[in-house]
């Protein structure tokens, strides 16, 4: 069945149940058994029953039918008319309600109730309140006149909501205030003339927890977002964001899920923006479709109505670090036969303002990818056919087509305690260029064979106390013949990190512009540790290097290729100490000029319940050199700290930092947050203070607050 | 009415004041005008008929009369009034250790682990109190326990406010 | 120093014949952990169908999410590194005997990232991706292999009416 996962899922805050969790009254009453038949069961201290069924009942009464129960000190109860009368304090309970009232007429024919002056509880959402009248009806609606509703414990009115009229229904699992105002510690924060929120734990439609924040981009800034639970699978979040220095803007999210299609959507626009005197928009849309049980079709689109939208307007880490949104539609076909072809249309809308324009990624409009192998094999052998056919443009730059065609053979053996795995491809690339600069052929190409053959052994030992372990030592070699490629463009080839992935690479490029020529070794070994009882991995070692034996020739323009002889020698430790304790190094060392040119390293500690601490430390030659403090630890009464620290050594600046502190009573808790980090690519700061209020089992949270994403098992 | 003295008699009809027979395996006088009834004792006034081992009935001086019938159980049976329509045609049946009826009062009072029938309803309790002429019932629990009382709706009405219509059959349908 | 060749222990009962329902609704094709887990399992000797019944194994693996997030961030305020997070839940159960407790299992590879090499970095996050998927299946195996074969070690994590494989 197509439901959406709750906004929790989806949400920027770790899945987190957030209706409160104060003891209600109801929590210390045994369970109501259900007394079987329909009879009505009272008993008293003294009883006046007349002759027309009316009855007169005083002392400790009880009165029970099915799963109702009303005890009080004097019940008045009409067999007849199947009502009773109860005119002083009485408690009545049913499977939805417990209602202490002064007075109360309680019919059971009709299974309504009238309580007056009455402190209620919901049974199924922790939450109580009291009002002057409420009406209880059959289909377990209830009407409430004056009344207050909170979720706090008894006797803790942190927060209530005060209206003159609550309808709470059930089964929808919705109450409506009518001109409601909501007090937090006595002080009105808001008033509206109808409020809805929920009394169980579904997704409803209704207001979102504001958030209020203070930002050197926006100045005061103020999320009012509305969720709408528009059907089961589809939904919609609005978010009116009124900020001091810019204006009002309206930001729009939705969902949709349906059993061959699923795909968020949204859209923001600040109409006028004071600070620019323009108007600002994104626009965004991910689908993915099963058009047939062999056709998937898959697009992404986003575009900002200018290059410094997220810089100005924010957006979340991922959207504010990125330089290009892009666009794709991606059309995969899976044959039953296994073959399959691709058909990708892609473009890129530049979105960081420091890029030379002649670093823009080419267009593929389009590339079709066909890719088969034959099913079973011959002598372990099996061939294969990948076709790989683009069209590049980019404006001012040298465009064209490009066809790739890549049969090869592939003999694969596979035992327990070792592998091999050949491979040889013959490899035809054409180009049909045009706008070529001067002396460029218009139709230049490549044909080249590409060898490698790869084998592997793999050892076990069990330690004394069984711990299993393996050891798995891998060979590989390449041989690729040299082949002119200056005179070929580059469209998509450039230069991966060298990491063990890279070790048994068929090609030192990403990108089929560049083929690398070679004629070399790659040695690597994998040794891990198990947990014996689930055989998850205690504990992981690789090392690997690559040996040139005659030095490549093939290079991207501008690059020198490496010398032949040993080239970087790659490591990496995965290792879980304890139960709270785990390290994490990656290492890339250069023999040639015995330096580090890649280095990694994180400690995490984590304690029992919400507590972590992480510090990372990661460096790339040339490129970056950073620290990565992490932590989120309660503290005492109630608080709890959360905060990350980005520091770059090599420019001894700090990058983000960002403090939480958050204050949580089972029935509210108030977020506040403090974030500096570098928003725009000049380099410049932004500060933001936020603050989030929540007041539990009145409504979800929605985006906006800054949170800070944990994965609990990569580090 | 005059006070009769008898001797014991067998089974013998008694008449004492009002339409009140009595009949009873033994009969025997005590002295102080209290009479002695054992074995199959039963009392019938109009409608009420009270039935158990034993009888004490007592003559007071007003004419009226305290009868005092023990039983395991001693038994009550309030035959509905003829022709009446409402709570008043459904019969009533009781039991209780000891019913003590005051014909003056016109109550009977049951005393120990006293249970009480009337049509669907019943009442359980340490004693009752049953007025038989408005057919009231009042009852107390003790230490040992309270009172319980156990009601039937009604049939539930057929869409008609109020009428309840005892002729059709009580709906098939089971109330939610 | 104790090391022998892998292939003494014998594959377990529960994985002889199995059936790998890989659950990706919107998407066409095999997922390069399902093939890789194939590999794995035809070589150890198990039989793999083609269709799901109840004398065999069903390995189910569903939500196999893959997702790119920032790792490290320049001076200008630009993403200079990206970590590639895979993860994938796996059910293993004969017909309604559960054999393993459900569970989760993730790996990640982080990257470089230049603006000017966008296509090529997007080949290489391809690749890592598959690397990272590869190295799932691996990670599967091994759990299964593990608690198939200690069945001691597994029972009383089973829930009820999930008696493990004898």
């Amino acid at each position: 069945q197509n439901t959406l996962p709750t906004l929790g899922q989806y949400g920027k805050r770790p899945e987190e149940k957030i209706n409160a969790s104060c003891a209600q009254l109801s929590d210390s009453l045994p369970p109501l058994t259900a007394s079987g038949d329909d009879k009505v069961t009272l008993t008293a201290d003294q009883v006046d029953l007349s002759q027309d069924g009316l009855s007169k009942l005083l002392g400790a009464v009880k009165l029970r039918r099915g799963l109702t129960e009303v005890s009080a000190n004097q019940i008045d109860y009409d067999n007849n008319r199947e009502v009773a009368i109860i005119n002083s304090e009485s408690l009545f309970r049913s499977e939805i309600l417990l209602v202490d009232s002064q007075q109360a007429e309680i019919s059971f024919a009709d299974k309504s109730g009238l309580f007056k002056d009455n402190a209620f509880t919901l049974l199924s959402h922790p939450a109580r309140g009291n009002s002057r009248r409420l009406w209880l009806s059959a289909d377990k609606t209830a009407r409430l006149a004056d009344a207050r509703f909170t979720s706090c414990a008894p006797g803790n009115d942190s927060w209530y909501l005060e209206a003159s009229r609550i309808d709470i229904d059930q089964d929808k699992g919705v109450g409506t205030a009518r001109n409601a105002q909501l007090r937090f510690q006595d002080v009105p924060i808001f008033y509206s003339p109808w409020l809805q929120f929920p009394v169980d734990d579904a997704r409803h439609s209704g207001m979102l927890f504001p958030v209020i924040a203070d930002t050197k981009r926006t100045g005061i800034d103020i999320r009012t977002p509305l969720y709408l639970n528009l059907a089961p699978n589809y939904d919609l979040t609005l978010t009116p964001r009124f900020m001091s220095d810019r204006g009002l803007a309206l930001n729009s999210a939705g969902r949709y899920l349906f059993p061959r299609a699923e795909g968020d959507l949204g859209y923001q626009v600040l109409n006028h923006d004071r600070a620019t005197d323009s108007r600002r928009d994104y626009l965004y849309w991910n689908h993915e479709e099963l058009i047939s049980r062999r056709l998937a079709l898959e697009t992404h689109y986003a575009n900002v109505s200018d290059p410094t939208y997220f810089e100005d307007l924010g957006g979340t880490i991922d959207l504010s670090s990125i330089s290009y949104l892009e666009r794709s539609a991606r059309l995969t076909y899976q044959a039953p036969a296994s073959y399959s072809i691709q058909a990708l249309v892609q473009d890129y809308q530049k979105i960081a303002s420091n890029l030379v324009a002649g670093e823009e990624p080419y267009r593929r409009l389009p590339q079709l990818v066909f890719n088969a192998q034959t099913r079973n094999s011959y002598y372990h052998t099996r061939a294969g056919f990948i076709g790989e056919f683009s069209n590049f443009t980019r404006s001012n730059s040298v465009q064209g087509l490009r066809y790739d065609l890549d049969p090869y053979l592939k003999m694969e053996r596979d035992s327990v305690a070792w592998y091999s795995k050949t491979q040889l491809d013959y490899r035809y690339t054409g180009y049909a260029l045009h706008d070529a600069t001067a002396g460029q052929p218009q139709s230049p190409s490549r044909t080249l064979p590409v060898l490698s053959t790869e084998y592997g052994l793999r050892f076990e030992r069990q330690l004394a106390d069984g711990t299993p372990q393996t050891l798995q030592p891998q060979f590989f070699y390449l041989y690729v013949p040299y082949r002119d490629q200056s005179e070929l463009p580059v469209f998509d080839s450039g230069e991966p990190d060298f990491d063990i992935t890279q070790l048994f690479a068929r090609n030192r490029f990403s990108g089929l512009d560049r083929i690398s020529d070679a004629n070399e070794f790659a040695l690597a070994l994998t040794g891990r540790q198990l947990d014996m009882s689930d055989g998850s991995v205690k504990a992981a070692v690789t090392l690997g290097q690559l040996y040139r034996i005659s030095a490549p020739r093939v290079s991207l323009p501008g690059e020198s290729p490496p010398d032949s002889g040993a080239t970087d020698f790659v490591g990496g430790l995965d290792y879980k100490l304890s139960e709270h304790w785990g390290t994490r190094l990656q290492t890339q060392w250069s023999p040639a000029d015995a330096r580090f040119s890649r280095n990694a390293a994180a400690l995490r500690y984590t304690g029992d319940g919400k507590q972590l601490f992480q510090a990372t430390y990661r460096y790339r030659s040339g490129s970056f050199e950073q620290t990565d403090l992490l932590a989120i630890t309660p503290l005492a009464y109630g608080f709890s700290f959360s905060g990350r620290w980005r520091y770059s050594l090599r420019d001894r600046q700090s990058l983000d930092t960002y403090s939480a502190l958050r204050f949580d009573t089972c029935c509210w808790a108030v977020d506040f947050a403090f974030r500096r980090h570098i928003v725009d690519s000049q380099g410049n700061f932004d500060n933001g203070y936020y603050i989030q209020l929540e007041l539990k089992g009145l409504g979800q949270l929605g985006s906006g607050f800054p949170n800070l994403r944990v994965d609990n098992d990569v580090y | 009415p005059k006070h009769e003295n008898k001797s014991a008699q067998t089974a013998a009809e008694l008449r004492p004041s009002g339409p009140v027979t009595v009949k009873a395996d033994h009969a025997e006088w005590v002295q102080d005008s209290t009479m002695k009834y054992s074995g199959h004792v039963s009392l019938q006034s109009d409608t009420l008929n009270l039935s158990g081992e034993t009888m004490d009935v007592k003559q007071l001086a007003d004419g009226n009369f305290e009868a005092l019938i023990t039983g395991a159980p001693a038994v009550l049976d309030h035959l509905p009034q003829p022709g009446a329509s409402g709570p008043t045609a459904q019969p009533v049946h009781a039991e209780a250790r000891q019913l003590s009826y005051a014909s003056g009062s016109g109550t009977v009072t049951l005393i120990g682990q006293a249970h009480l029938k009337r049509g669907s309803d019943e009442v359980h309790g340490a004693t009752i109190g049953y007025e038989v002429q408005q057919r009231r019932v009042r009852a107390a629990g003790d230490d040992q326990g309270q009172v319980t009382i156990i009601f039937t709706p009604p049939p539930p009405k057929q869409n008609e406010a109020g009428k309840s219509d005892e002729k059709k059959a009580p709906a098939a349908e089971a109330k939610p | 120093c104790g090391f022998h060749l892998a292939g003494q222990a014998p594959l377990p009962e529960g994985l002889r014949k199995v059936y790998i329902d890989t659950v990706t609704p919107y998407k066409v094709g095999e997922p390069p952990l399902e093939a890789q887990l194939r590999a794995i399992l035809q070589r150890r000797g198990a039989q793999v169908l083609a269709s799901a019944n109840d004398e065999a194994t069903t390995i189910r693996l569903s939500n196999l999410d893959e997702r790119r997030e920032v790792l490290s961030l320049g001076t200008d305020g630009k993403a200079v590194e990206f970590r590639v997070i895979t993860r994938v839940h796996y059910e293993v159960f004969r017909g309604t005997q559960t054999l393993i407790l459900p569970g989760d299992l993730v790996a990640s590879r982080d990257y470089s990232f230049e603006p000017s090499q966008l296509l090529a970095k997007e080949a290489e996050e391809l690749r890592l991706r598959s690397f990272i998927q590869s190295e799932l299946a691996e990670l599967l195996m091994l759990r299964l292999d593990a608690t198939l074969t200690h069945p001691a070690t597994a029972a009383p994590a089973v829930p009820a009416g999930g008696a493990p494989a004898p």
